[in-house]
């Protein structure tokens, strides 16, 4: 090929070859279903198929089922069903994909309510996202990390103030069932609405109630929090695969704000659920079951998906994914399989009581057994700054409080210590869907723990609460603007804070009668 | 201890390239597998048999149409075969007619698949579609 004429021949060979390959139809490797059930299906051939790779089953009426393989056997690939098993018949046509499972990422999805595999489930149309994103993708490394140092106000002053959350934090919440722990979770998304952090909330339902769903939904429109929420939504009918991909799949759209420089929260309710999931499925591919008939990677399931979260250094644009995975419990029991699991893996974690709920304490935080052990670097020098002594104030009430009922005879110091425990207590109290700015948990709590609510009447310290808080608003929106940037105010603003709150508490003293020290029931926070 | 699927294919498959009587080889195979209680087995064994003698040079392709094909398209089929396979020195090929094609051909072999037939397009037509949205 020496001469430019022998160029043009080649240039018109390859076209024609082309024309020809064109022309040509192609012989594709597929596999045979040998047998299908229980969202399972078994498949011969496919002998170049990848662990996890995207597999597509032909039904009878000649749609395509989704799947991906998940046992890779020396005779057959167990793959796990995307769709209906029913649609599938024993013979079916098996092809591989080449590819791993992705979903659309993206501000598209912002505002919407999909299934694990970004399809739209509410009502609006498809969603037309412009990029997609592995739902499997490893957790960034050491160094594209930074420690976490930004707060994640969830609104709630006893979370703020005793157990904060960082961003890029993971925080468990955990309880038994009906505590209070998906109120936490929507109360926080409500709380970055409000305080307009900008932050993105993804909420990952896992094998819920869709009526529970559509509930949040619905509330989360009505607060205005939806346009900045994404759900992902799997009922308790969905198969075991889509419960199983929920979280990743959710986390995959998390991740797409978090490497773009934004910071999301997501939600996922609950991986007790997602366990239990995982469980079906890895019973139904043969895997060997172990402790609780749990498969042995059941830990890993959980610590690659929570290891995603993570506060992103300024070079990669500092944004973060924080994580709040709920547990849920049985019968209080925060030593089970799961529950230990997950407590070993996240960065602490908010334990809600049942007798805590029931007293009308809520939201139900166990002080003793709930903490955070990376969130107080991120806490607001504000909050930080009145928080201090709380968790001891509240140990040392507790102790007392149980002491003292056996004793009706208390020293004034005891008595005092006591009331005081009382009155944290109650102002620790939050009706749901009310989080609280910073500047109203500052106050609340400055007034309590500097002793400036002790003339109030415990069952009248919230109208006391309520009364400083709206003097305070109303009076001085200059200071209030200013506690709410974060900064622990001077001196001048918090003598006039205190002096306002001993003022009000002189309105709610305590009727003649009642100045006996109140019964210690309740006394547990 | 059971054997692996797989190398019972690869000694089957071996014996059938040498063994002179087919009659005695399948009832060896057949007692074997009752023997085993392997039966169920047969068919992707059958499979993998193919595919072994595939990889040695030997073709044996299901043409499935909806009518019966002309000794011309069945020779274009054996062609096209040895064309993509290297090293072939037999295709053989078994006809089978299945109306719900409509027309064209499907070549089945042990572990792939030339689907060209109508009923297979409209699939792929229908497939896009859904992908579409």
């Amino acid at each position: 090929m020496a001469t430019d004429a022998s160029i043009e021949e080649l240039s018109k060979d390859i076209r024609s070859a082309i024309a020809k390959l064109k022309e040509r139809p192609e012989i594709e490797e597929v596999g045979v279903v040998t047998r299908v059930g229980d969202g399972v299906a078994w498949i011969y051939g496919l002998t170049r198929c990848g662990f996890s790779e995207m597999l597509e089953i032909e039904t009878v009426e000649g749609d395509l089922i989704p799947a991906f393989a998940f046992n890779l056997g020396e005779d057959e690939i167990g793959a796990v069903l995307l769709g209906d098993d029913l649609a599938i018949k024993a013979g079916a046509t098996a092809r591989l994909t080449g590819k791993v499972l992705e979903v659309p990422v993206g501000p598209e999805l912002v505002g919407r309510v999909v299934n694990p595999l970004g399809q739209a489930l509410d009502g609006r149309g498809a969603i037309k996202a412009k990029t997609t994103s592995r739902v499997e993708r490893n957790a960034p490394g050491v160094l594209d990390r930074q420690s976490v140092k930004e707060p994640l106000m969830t609104g709630l002053t006893a979370i703020d103030a005793m157990v904060p959350i960082g961003r890029g934090q993971r925080e468990l919440i955990i309880g038994d069932r009906q505590t209070g722990k998906t109120a936490i979770a929507l109360d926080t998304m409500i709380n970055q609405h409000r305080q307009g952090t900008g932050v993105i909330n993804i909420y990952v339902a896992i094998g819920q109630k869709l009526s529970k769903v559509a509930r949040l939904v619905d509330r989360l429109k009505r607060e205005g929090v939806m346009d900045q929420t994404i759900v992902v939504a799997t009922s308790a009918a969905d198969a075991a695969s889509l419960q199983y991909l929920a979280p990743y799949a959710a986390t995959a759209m998390g991740e797409y704000f978090r490497d773009n420089k934004q910071h999301a929260l997501i939600i996922y309710d609950d991986l007790t659920k997602h366990a239990a999931a995982y469980r079906q499925m890895s019973l139904l591919l043969r895997r060997p079951p172990g402790r609780e008939a749990y498969p042995g990677d059941v830990f890993y399931l959980h610590s690659r998906l929570l290891e995603r979260a993570s506060k992103m250094n300024d070079e990669l644009g500092g944004g973060s994914l924080t994580a709040l995975p709920i547990i849920e419990t049985q019968a209080g029991d925060i030593s089970a399989y799961i529950p230990t699991n997950v407590i070993s893996i996240t960065d602490g974690q908010i334990f809600v009581e049942t007798n805590l709920f029931y007293q009308g304490i809520r939201p139900a935080i166990s002080v003793g057994l709930s903490v955070s052990r990376v969130g107080s670097s991120a806490q607001t020098k504000a909050v930080k700054s009145v928080a201090k002594s709380l968790r001891i104030d509240l140990a040392q009430f507790r102790e007392l409080a149980a002491f003292s009922q056996f004793s009706t005879d208390l020293d004034p110091e005891t008595r005092q210590r006591i009331e005081r425990g009382q009155r944290i207590t109650e102002l620790l109290k939050q009706p749901q869907y009310t989080p609280r700015a910073t500047w109203e948990m500052y106050a609340s709590l400055l007034a309590a723990t500097s002793g400036c609510f002790d003339a109030a009447s415990i069952d009248k310290i919230k109208l006391a609460e309520a009364n400083l808080l709206r003097e305070l608003k109303h009076d001085h929106p200059k200071e209030v603007a200013a506690i709410n940037k974060g900064d622990e105010p001077n001196d001048k603003v918090k003598e006039m804070i205190k002096k306002m709150a001993t003022k009000i508490a002189q309105s709610y003293k305590p009727e003649e009668k009642q100045t006996e020290p109140s019964n210690t029931t309740g006394a547990k926070a | 201890m059971k054997a692996p699927r797989r190398d019972l294919a690869i000694v089957i498959a071996e014996a059938t390239l040498h063994e002179q009587s087919p009659t005695r080889l399948a009832q060896s195979i057949a007692a074997y597998l009752l023997a085993e209680r392997r039966t169920a087995e047969l068919e992707p064994l059958l499979r993998d048999i193919m595919q072994y003698r595939l990889e040695h040079g030997i073709i044996e392709a299901e043409v499935v149409s909806a009518r019966e094909l002309p000794a011309r398209i069945e020779q274009e089929i054996k062609n096209l075969l040895s064309d993509s396979y290297p090293h072939t020195k037999h295709v053989g090929i078994n006809q089978r007619q299945d109306e719900h094609l409509v027309g064209g051909v499907v070549v089945h072999l042990p572990n792939e698949q030339l689907d060209d037939s109508v009923r297979g397009r409209l699939n792929r037509f229908k497939q896009l579609i859904a992908a579409e949205g």
